[in-house]
């Protein structure tokens, strides 16, 4: 069945668009309720003619659109803004469930039964049996329903048993049985609804987790698949079933790319192909997460899935630093790690490498992003030039932004069947302007549901909404910026309250500063009342709050409105009690930066971009359209969501040059509603440039301490340049490898100049001397380490002897060096009259307090620099938690900020670097 | 077939005994005992359900015996053919469905019955809100779900799934794109003393204004 095969009076785009503008109460296209519904039950009446055989047809997201916007429409009708009667909207949700799985989006399925539950009478087992075949997460729950011995119970209970083993020999006698059921249906509604049910239940014969992987990867242990299983796993995403069964990546070692939405089950597949790599011997496969949150959710998951007794999971997430001994004698390891951390595993456990079967990168778009793109680079290269010489390991590279991956399928040798791409997601995804013209408009965006000649930025309706605070001017003055601010907070506060009264649901409202967040959350609460009584969730923060962090105690009022804020200065343990309540959805709006939007994954039903400006360096840059995808998938979670709207503001302070009318349009448009993002490019092109020299040597360094690490692993290259070069990202998008050459030959001069101490010998093949060897496991660059040797042979006893005072010397020595990026160290080392808050001389004293367990609000309470200030209130006012000393936020918001890049990133690494780098045969081979 | 009479005025079909009242009893009961499954021959006063179900057998009877009566035609009863069922079944009373030589010259006829010993026929005004229905916002009535129904029918009581995607077909998402549809509202009263055209015709008039198609001239149909 085909969208061509419809009924020629159906145009279920603009029956879609209509239920989508209807919805949200938009100006513009508009039909009858009835009109639609209809529209959406004839769909769903010409797809329950699809022969059993064509099924997976609608794994095609193209082939299964007119299901999509019958789901939709259904979906739309049935919740609150409709203004239906209730009781039709109740058995409109079971419609939309049940086309929702007619095309294989269980998650959204279960998503509107979970909604509907609650209040939905499941009088009928007849209906109890839809329920539980679109939503077989609640199979449990509904069976109760069924009379014991009843036609509907057997079949439950056949499916139930079906969905745990995979076993095909069930599936006749449960398409019987279901056909039983059919034929009992009490009314033509239910009789109807079971006849959509059949094909949902064809699509889980199919994407039953059990039944695919035992057909599909015999090699995968069975323990595995069966406590997959028993952990909830039961039925695979369509993206996830083709992926195994088309592209058939389980049972090939080649090289792959997954580029799919959000949401769309790449971490699922990524553990199957780590699992499957294993091959039941003592090896090592690795799961990279650039971020902290993400790593943190793939092991938590691995752990869930995976037996104890089969492989071990080891996290090893965080900065670069040496491994701990992992012992292949009797284990598999499942490594779940940061690139810094796999970066220094591959340096210190160099034997690791010969049993490393498979590395899966998610977020591989990172490789453009500064000076961990450059690692990232760099490790993919290394990973490569081991594949040329034959090494058995296969890289995946995962990422949820890419359109276009051609050069980045080249680089990695992907063959073509190796990539998979789908833009199925189990969500809709919305897009919405509001402009200072007070239009809040939806557009098509990339939504795969159009009308004939119609674009992304072809409007879907809009909604006549004036900001509350219309009057702006463009200005650079950082004082004229910040008088308006609370009028962009007062506007976003307003456009959340309408969000919450027309349609529910929870918002993220994305800031580009921490200062920002706080002061939309504080606009947030005014417009909300007190929740009473409180969330349990909820109470947990302000206990915390009270007992160790009394200055943050203006975030308890936000709270109790079901407000909060997030960005990294609030304390850890308090990020993580906002993050379980919002997980709980028992938050109403949190204000958060990127950090979160790129993080863990939290149900939020609108995401706001309060900026769409972030500040990137000392510079203010319109977003990424990268990272704005990024962004945007935060709303709208699979499984508890159907859809997600993401409204950008249209803030029209921040940077002139991007800001002025009408170059902001032409921004906007070219960011938010382009066809074709931007290509993904390599952070190494900048050395194309000839400017910006300042920017450029960490990333020189980058690759240079990426370079060092390949030479060991590269024992028999006869000119490691030219294959190193040849590998890099970079030569594949500039076409030609002779700018990184270039570069590399100048960092193998350096390797080999003498003056300094050698790093490598001028050998054939090149070769790493003692003093590059101990570099090299440091992960610094050459010239870093020569600087860092340097010290150490100036400074064998320094200061009084104790640790401290060998870090704070440390760090006013080498706190420029080009691997740590915090700009303001440098500044307050290289500039006597910096007004950044810590001093060179108060490093030691913090490192004490900090040691000593002093929390941080305590040691910034003491610094010098802020008791001598004159700013009032005075520091302990802000300490106590009084709402009127707010001033001192921004200089903590810089002071934590410095503690965690310097003192928790940098100066562990230095550290680690001296011990390796103050060895005497190292130290002895710098001549 | 003896029983019954037809007598048309102003598009208004009104069937009526031949030669009298007992014959139309007496043939329609020969088919009741031929054909249920359960015979519940002792009514309460006032049992309603039955006499709508009953309204509606004597309302299949004729449209069987004199109108649809073709290899062409299949008919799917609510109530109908088990008055005695004891529950009712919720749905279109009858709808008959023709397939003609191309799915072009397919029709569904969907008969609501109405059934009233009250020589005012007021019931008979339910017969506006019962197709109103079809249309409407509650999914458990409109004429997709009920069509969907009578897909299972034929394909697993009938044995003819080639049918159903014609079926699919016959139905918009409104009367204006519902060709293929036509109403037959239908009322089963008391003669003496009441005036069922008038009252048919008014009803014919509302739903026309309502949008539904014009109720059908069902002798045309086979």
């Amino acid at each position: 069945m085909l969208p061509g095969q419809l009924p020629q009076w159906l145009d279920y785009a603009l029956s879609k668009n209509t239920a989508a503008a209807m919805f949200r109460g938009l100006q513009g296209l508009s039909a009858r309720w009835g009109e639609l519904i209809a529209a959406a039950q004839a769909v769903m009446g010409s797809y329950q003619e699809l022969p059993v055989g064509s099924t997976e047809q609608l794994y095609d997201e193209h082939k299964a659109l007119p299901l999509i916007a019958a789901s939709r429409i259904l979906d739309a009708a049935f919740q609150r803004p409709s203004g239906l009667p209730d009781e039709d909207r109740q058995y409109l949700a079971i419609g939309a469930a049940v086309a929702f799985a007619m095309y294989g989006n269980f998650l959204s399925a279960t998503a509107v039964v979970h909604r509907t539950l609650v209040t939905f009478p499941i009088d009928s087992p007849s209906l109890a049996v839809s329920i539980a075949t679109v939503a077989p997460h609640h199979l449990g729950e509904v069976l109760s329903r069924c009379a014991s011995g009843s036609l509907e119970r057997a079949y439950l209970e056949l499916l139930g048993a079906f969905l745990a083993t995979g076993d095909a020999n069930r599936i006749e006698v449960i398409r019987k049985a279901f056909i039983r059921c059919l034929l009992a249906a009490p009314t033509p509604f239910e009789g109807g609804l079971l006849r959509s049910v059949r094909l949902c239940l064809e699509h889980l014969f199919r994407l039953s987790v059990a039944r695919t992987l035992n057909e599909h990867s015999p090699t995968l242990p069975e323990a595995y698949i069966r406590q997959l299983v028993d952990s909830g796993v039961r039925v695979l995403l369509p993206p996830q079933f083709r992926a195994i069964t088309e592209h058939k990546l389980l049972g090939t070692s080649k090289n792959a790319i997954v580029a799919m939405p959000t949401s769309t089950g790449k971490t699922l597949l990524g553990e199957l192909w780590l699992v499957a790599a294993l091959q039941q011997r003592p090896e090592v496969v690795c799961y990279l997460a650039p971020y902290v949150a993400l790593g943190g959710q793939v092991a938590q998951s691995l752990k869930a899935h995976i037996p104890e007794s089969l492989f071990r999971i080891r996290p090893m997430i965080g900065g670069f630093r040496e491994a701990e001994a992992i012992p292949l004698d009797r284990h598999m390891e499942i490594l779940v790690a940061t690139p810094e951390r796999f970066d220094a595993l591959l340096r210190t456990a160099p034997a690791l490498i010969a049993d490393l079967r498979c590395v899966v990168c998610d977020e591989a778009q990172l490789v453009q992003n500064d000076v961990r793109g450059v690692r990232l680079e760099g490790l993919i290269t290394r990973m490569r030039l081991l594949q040329a010489r034959g090494y058995p390991l296969r890289i995946i590279l995962f990422s949820a932004v890419l359109s276009r991956y051609d050069t980045l399928r080249q680089w990695i040798d992907a063959p073509e069947a190796a990539v998979v791409t789908d833009s199925w997601r189990p969500t809709a995804r919305r897009l919405a302007f509001w402009s200072e013209s007070g239009s809040l408009t939806w557009y098509g965006s990339d939504d795969p549901i159009r009308r004939p000649a119609t674009a992304s930025d072809s409007t879907i309706g809009q909604l006549f909404l004036p900001w509350p605070e219309p009057r702006f001017y463009q200005t650079s003055h950082i004082g004229q910026v910040r008088q308006q601010e609370p009028a962009i907070h007062a506007n976003i506060a307003y456009l959340a309250e309408v969000l919450l009264q027309r349609y529910d649901g929870s918002i993220l409202c994305v800031c580009a500063t921490k200062e920002s967040t706080r002061k939309v959350a504080a606009a947030l609460a005014k417009r909300f009342p007190v929740i009473d009584p409180l969330p349990q969730g909820i109470t947990t923060t302000p206990a915390l709050i009270e007992e160790h962090h009394t200055y943050l105690r203006p975030m308890c009022d936000l709270l109790r409105r079901g407000v909060a804020f997030h960005n990294s200065t609030v304390p850890h343990a308090i990020r993580r009690s906002i993050e379980a309540a919002a997980q709980k959805r028992e938050l109403i709006a949190i204000a958060a930066t990127t950090t979160l939007a790129e993080g863990v994954d939290l149900p939020f039903r609108f995401t706001i971009l309060v900026d769409w400006h972030t500040w990137q360096g000392a510079e203010q840059r319109p977003i990424s359209s990268l990272l704005f995808r990024n962004v945007a998938g935060r709303c709208g979670r699979p499984g508890v969501f159907t859809e997600g709207d993401t409204i950008v503001f249209d803030n029209p302070l921040g940077e002139v040059k991007y800001t002025s009318l009408p170059r902001r349009a032409h921004m906007q448009h070219d960011i938010f509603l382009t066809e074709q993002p931007e290509e993904l490019t390599s952070a190494l092109e900048v050395l194309n440039e000839t400017s910006a020299t300042a920017h450029v040597e960490p990333l020189i360094a980058g690759l240079a301490s990426q370079f060092m690490a390949a030479i060991p692993e590269n024992p028999n290259a006869d000119n490691l340049v030219y294959p190193f070069a040849k590998q890099t990202f970079l030569a594949h998008r500039l076409g030609n490898d002779a700018l990184v050459r270039s570069k590399l030959t100048a960092i193998v001069s350096d390797l080999l100049d003498e003056t300094h101490g050698a790093l490598a010998m001028a050998a054939s093949p090149l070769q790493l001397t003692p003093f590059g060897h101990a570099a090299n496991a440091t992960g610094f660059s050459p010239q870093s380490c020569r600087r860092i040797a340097a010290f150490l042979q100036r400074n064998r006893v320094v200061g009084d002897g104790s640790l401290t005072a060998l870090a704070s010397d440390l760090l006013r020595e080498l706190g420029t060096l080009s691997e740590q990026t915090h700009q303001d160290l440098r500044k307050v080392i290289l500039t006597k009259g910096s007004r950044f808050p810590v001093k060179p001389n108060d490093f030691e004293r913090i490192l004490d307090s900090s040691l000593g367990g002093t929390h941080l609000q305590y040691i910034f309470a003491d610094l010098p620099y802020v008791l001598r200030s004159t700013r009032t209130p005075r520091i302990q006012v802000w300490l106590s938690g009084s709402s009127n000393a707010v001033g001192w936020n921004g200089e903590y918001d810089k002071f934590v900020d410095f503690i965690r890049a310097v003192f928790g990133g940098f100066l562990p690494w230095l550290m680690r670097a001296c011990g390796r780098l103050g060895n005497p045969d190292a130290l002895g081979s710098m001549g | 077939m003896p029983g019954f009479a037809r007598n048309e005025t102003a598009g208004v079909i009104l069937w009526v005994g031949d030669p009298d009242c007992q014959a139309a009893h007496n043939a329609t009961l020969s088919r009741l005992i031929g054909n249920c499954t359960s015979f519940y021959s002792t009514p309460s006063a006032g049992d309603n359900i039955l006499k709508g179900n009953l309204g509606e057998t004597l309302t299949f009877c004729v449209g069987y015996w004199y109108v649809f009566d073709s290899p062409h035609v299949k008919a799917f009863a609510a109530n109908a053919l088990n008055p005695f069922g004891g529950v009712p079944k919720s749905g279109i009373d009858i709808v008959w469905i023709r397939f003609g030589a191309t799915t072009a010259d397919d029709m569904a006829i969907l008969q609501e019955v109405k059934t009233t010993g009250d020589s005012t026929l007021s019931l008979a005004d339910n017969l506006i809100s019962d197709y109103d229905k079809l249309f409407e916002t509650d999914p458990r009535f409109s004429l997709q779900s009920r069509l969907q129904d009578i897909k299972n029918k034929l394909q697993y009581e009938h044995k003819q799934p080639e049918l159903c995607p014609r079926v699919a077909e016959l139905a918009g998402q409104s009367p204006q794109t519902s060709p293929q549809v036509q109403l037959l509202p239908t009322l089963v009263h008391e003669r003496l003393g009441s005036d069922p055209q008038t009252k048919m015709l008014a009803i014919r008039e509302t739903l026309c204004v309502n949008g539904l198609e014009e109720p059908c001239n069902p002798g045309r149909l086979v």
